[in-house]
């Protein structure tokens, strides 16, 4: 069993691991929320817009770190804004087609964008061949192990994103429509909610959040592996579903338990051997001890809607 | 043209839609077309098609009964699995370690591989029966992600001893071996196209009883299908140890396709998800849709990078076809329940 | 054989759907009226097992019908038609009502064939016993549902507003059936419907819900004249009584 001073890097690294898990669950709730949407395809997107700001960084196979200064850092922005407009593109064009499905059927819509988007970067960018996108940080020590300024910015931003969202949706005008519409969308509608426009802005928001994810997430995994961080977001999901996509808080501290949990068994050694090698395990298995225990009270389907 | 000649020409032309109506109605006509697609398999292709193509339409008739598996619970018993990759790997996994741990006949251990997948396959889908729609589409979808993890830890067989069947070194890494009927790769060709010929045949003999009737009860209304006395989780079981000993049985196939080197690629979450596209735009009502789904994740992609300008587009961005694919087919259906009045 | 209610309540968090319901269904066909929310297809929902009540007890010949899960209530011999459900689309019409037989724990596949055709000439639906069931109209739906509820032997048939949407003619037609099935099987009849027409033909007894309670109950035609039911489904100020006008 490690003690606090082996583990001490790891909880750092896990308060990282837990931050981005937690703004990417916000994202996920708050989107859900609005429009009934899962976005299965956000670690497609962000992760094709983190290598769009590689190329334009001039990163190359030879030098697989971007060699960008100047004008050329302005490919972090543009990395949120392209994040952000393929999702609002998708959010304004093609989800409304699915507006009138089950939650299902609009996420298997979003398992098509993850596809079509990775087959343009498997294409485009051969995963065979490593890449990193650093973000620009400085280190730190703190208590004996290196701190990076990315880590403290994700758990910051992590704070800063669920206190700022609670507040928009509760405290705005266009925060309570979207739980309005959330509530129930033909009665917005008839109450005069401009309903289209606030999911766009849903839409909108997460891709904002999925851009500012893929930021640092490249950063923090140490490199610009496809298959990572396209589908990182299932694991991300586990903070959502313990919050059963409703409560925000729930899913933030959630994250930040699983995000440190997996990242601490890293060390574990001996006996104990099979934890630090199932670690990667710890999203996957708590998500489905939680939809497990969501579902715990027999619920009869009645023709496809649950009765209680 | 008179009248009458105009009336008697209507009435003289055959309507198409009625014939072929008429034609699928016989009694005869599945049998047959199913006796001839087995026909055309066993012995047409392996007599025209070189080993390129041989090997593709052996990935078809692997695929085919996977796809199956995974649209028989999605259209026929209202239950989305997106992990039947999880019983795939398992089947593969044991059947590889028991390859090259036992004496025991190729064929056997690929119905061990099958059983053993459908019983992880109901342990674990047991607590997950009470889960329906969305929820229960997470839950299959994280224990693909889960299984993605311990494959990746424990590695396939490679020869060695132990659990594990490790070799410590390279040179020791031993080939599999493969029905001692079917040791060539036509051999194990058709070997694989009557081993997932069996699975399907099973799959729709239960389809046309009393198991049918129960999930055709239970995909539409769960209350309904209880009044009517149905033991609805033993059915749900019933689908899922069906459906993973299909997918496990594939598995165990595929095994003998790669004779060293197995990856993990076929198993993970990427898979997982290209494998429900696969699945949905093949069709989901039909077992048929299985082998129409593997037809185009196989030998059509191959055909069109062969034959159709742009010759490498179809291979470089056949996970994009498939997304686009599965989204316009997602679309197309909310069209046309919404034409037809239903909800979708 | 009666059906027995006692004392039966159901809550959904702060609502009351059902308040201490007690009521008896004798043999013969019943009917079961009140205003919409009275509570009456949650008490169907509870017959059926899909609502749990907080408390009270349904027994019929000694039988506890509360004790055993929903697909064994069928088994026993409890049969339901759903207000929204129609017969299943993926199956024939034969294959509709051969799943409720095979499943009710009589007979054997020598019966079943005969046992089918019986229900469906029955219900008049033998010469469509092989099509399937989307290519049908909403009325031979609804008597598929009649079908599969009289099939073999039930115990309890519960109708839950089988004439919903249907025009004139055919809730005649269902009308006659209905009528018939406590002979043709013996079972006890629970017929929920807002059309009275239709309540007052086929039940020679009625209670009524109001609110989750019983309000009355009683032969047919002196339910539907008195004055608390009226009340219930109209408003008590609008109540004209023998006494003049109510304040």
């Amino acid at each position: 069993m490690p003690g606090l001073g082996q583990l001490w890097p790891y909880i750092i690294q896990g308060l990282a691991f837990g931050a981005v898990y937690a703004v990417t669950g916000t994202g996920l709730v708050v989107l859900y929320r609005t429009t009934g949407v899962v976005n299965l395809a956000f670690g497609a997107i962000g992760t094709i817009g983190a290598h769009i700001a590689w190329s334009l960084l001039g990163g190359s196979l030879s030098k697989p770190g971007p060699t960008g200064h100047g004008i050329r850092l302005l490919a972090y922005p543009l990395l949120i804004v392209i994040c952000a407009g393929i999702t609002l593109l998708y959010g304004v064009w093609i989800a409304p087609k699915l507006a009138r499905r089950d939650p299902l059927v609009k996420a298997l819509g979003m398992v098509g964008v993850a596809l079509f988007l990775l087959g343009i970067m498997k294409d485009r960018w051969d995963s065979s061949k490593p890449r990193s996108l650093p973000f620009p940080a400085k280190t730190f020590r703190l208590g004996g192990s290196v701190v990076t300024t990315t880590q403290v910015i994700a758990l910051i931003f992590a704070i800063v994103v669920v206190i700022a969202v609670n507040l928009y949706l509760n405290k705005t005008a266009t925060g309570t429509a979207m739980r309005a519409i959330a509530n129930d969308r033909d009665v917005a509608s008839l109450l005069g909610v401009p309903v289209r426009r606030v999911e766009a802005l849903a839409w909108l928001g997460s891709g904002v959040i999925c851009g500012f994810v893929y930021l640092m997430l490249p950063a923090l995994f140490k490199s610009l592996d496809q298959g990572t961080l396209t589908w990182f977001v299932i694991g991300a999901l586990a903070g959502a579903v313990v919050g059963q996509f409703r409560s925000l808080w729930t899913t933030f501290f959630a994250s930040m338990v699983i995000g440190v949990v997996e990242s601490i068994l890293t060390p574990f050694s001996g006996n104990l051997l099979f934890l630090g090698k199932m670690r990667k395990m710890t999203p996957f298995v708590i998500s489905v001890i939680a939809i497990l225990w969501i579902s715990r009270r027999r619920t009869v389907v009645l023709a496809g809607r649950e009765m209680q | 043209m008179s009248t009458a000649t105009a009336n008697a020409g209507i009435s003289a032309r055959p309507n198409l839609k009625t014939m072929l109506g008429h034609l699928t109605g016989q009694r005869w006509f599945k049998p047959a077309t199913v006796g001839l697609v087995l026909l055309i398999a066993l012995v047409v292709i392996p007599a025209w098609f070189d080993s390129f193509w041989i090997s593709n339409f052996t990935q078809m008739a692997l695929y085919a009964p996977l796809a199956a598996s995974a649209g028989m619970l999605y259209g026929r018993v209202g239950l989305v699995s997106l992990g039947q990759v999880a019983p795939y790997g398992i089947g593969t996994w044991v059947t590889i370690r028991l390859a090259f741990a036992t004496t025991i006949p190729y064929p056997l251990l690929v119905l061990i591989g099958g059983l053993v997948a459908a019983l992880l396959g109901v342990l674990i889908g047991l607590p997950a029966l009470r889960v329906s729609g969305l929820y229960l589409a997470l839950v299959t979808l994280m224990l693909a992600a889960g299984m993605e993890v311990i494959l990746g830890e424990i590695k396939f067989p490679n020869g060695g001893k132990g659990f594990k069947g490790l070799v410590k070194s390279l040179n020791d890494i031993k080939a599999l071996r493969r029905p001692s009927f079917a040791t060539t790769d036509v051999g194990y060709y058709r070997f694989i196209v009557v081993g997932s010929f069996l699975l399907l045949m099973v799959a729709a003999a239960m389809l046309a009883r009393k198991p049918g009737r129960a999930w055709a009860s239970i995909r539409q209304s769960e209350a309904a299908a209880l009044s009517a006395g149905i033991h609805v989780t033993r059915y749900k079981m019933l689908a899922f140890a069906l459906a993973s000993f299909m997918a496990g049985v594939a598995g165990g196939l595929f095994a003998g396709t790669v004779r060293k080197g197995m990856q993990i690629d076929a198993f993970n979450r990427q898979s997982a998800i290209f494998l429900i596209a696969v699945t949905i735009m093949g069709g989901i009502y039909s077992l048929w849709g299985g082998v129409l789904g593997a037809f185009f994740a196989t030998c059509l992609l191959k055909f069109l990078t062969q034959n159709v300008a742009g010759h490498q587009f179809w291979t470089r961005f056949s996970l994009s076809l498939f997304g686009f694919g599965l989204l316009t087919n997602l679309i197309q259906s909310t069209k046309a329940a919404e034409k037809k009045g239903v909800a979708a | 054989m009666t059906l027995v209610v006692d004392n039966l309540t159901v809550r959904f968090g702060g609502v009351v759907s059902l308040n201490a319901m007690t009521a008896e269904f004798p043999a013969g066909t019943c009917g079961l009226i009140g205003p919409n929310g009275a509570g009456k297809t949650t008490f169907f929902n509870v017959i059926s097992g899909f609502v749990t009540p907080s408390s009270g007890t349904v027994t019929i010949d000694d039988t506890d019908l509360l004790s055993m899960p929903s697909f064994r209530r069928a088994r026993w011999g409890l049969r339901r038609t759903f207000q929204t459900e129609q017969a299943i689309e993926g199956l024939t019409v034969f294959d509709n009502v051969a799943t409720v037989y095979e499943h009710s724990g009589v007979g054997s596949r020598v019966n079943r064939r005969a046992a089918v055709m019986s229900a469906l000439e029955f219900v008049g639906l033998a010469d469509v016993a092989d099509e399937h069931v989307r290519t049908l109209a909403a009325k031979e739906r609804r008597f598929i549902e009649v079908a599969r509820a009289v099939v073999g032997i039930p115990k309890v048939v519960m109708l839950d507003e089988p004439a919903a949407g249907l025009p004139d003619e055919e809730t005649e037609e269902l009308q006659v059936i209905i009528r018939a099935i406590p002979d043709r099987t013996g079972a006890t009849v629970i017929l929920v419907d807002h059309d009275m027409a239709l309540v007052q033909a086929c039940c020679t007894y009625t209670a009524v819900l109001d609110f989750g309670r019983l309000i009355a109950s009683g032969p047919t035609a002196q339910v539907l004249r008195d004055e608390h039911v009226m009340a219930a489904y109209i408003g008590v100020d609008d109540v004209v009584t023998g006494a003049g006008v109510e304040q």
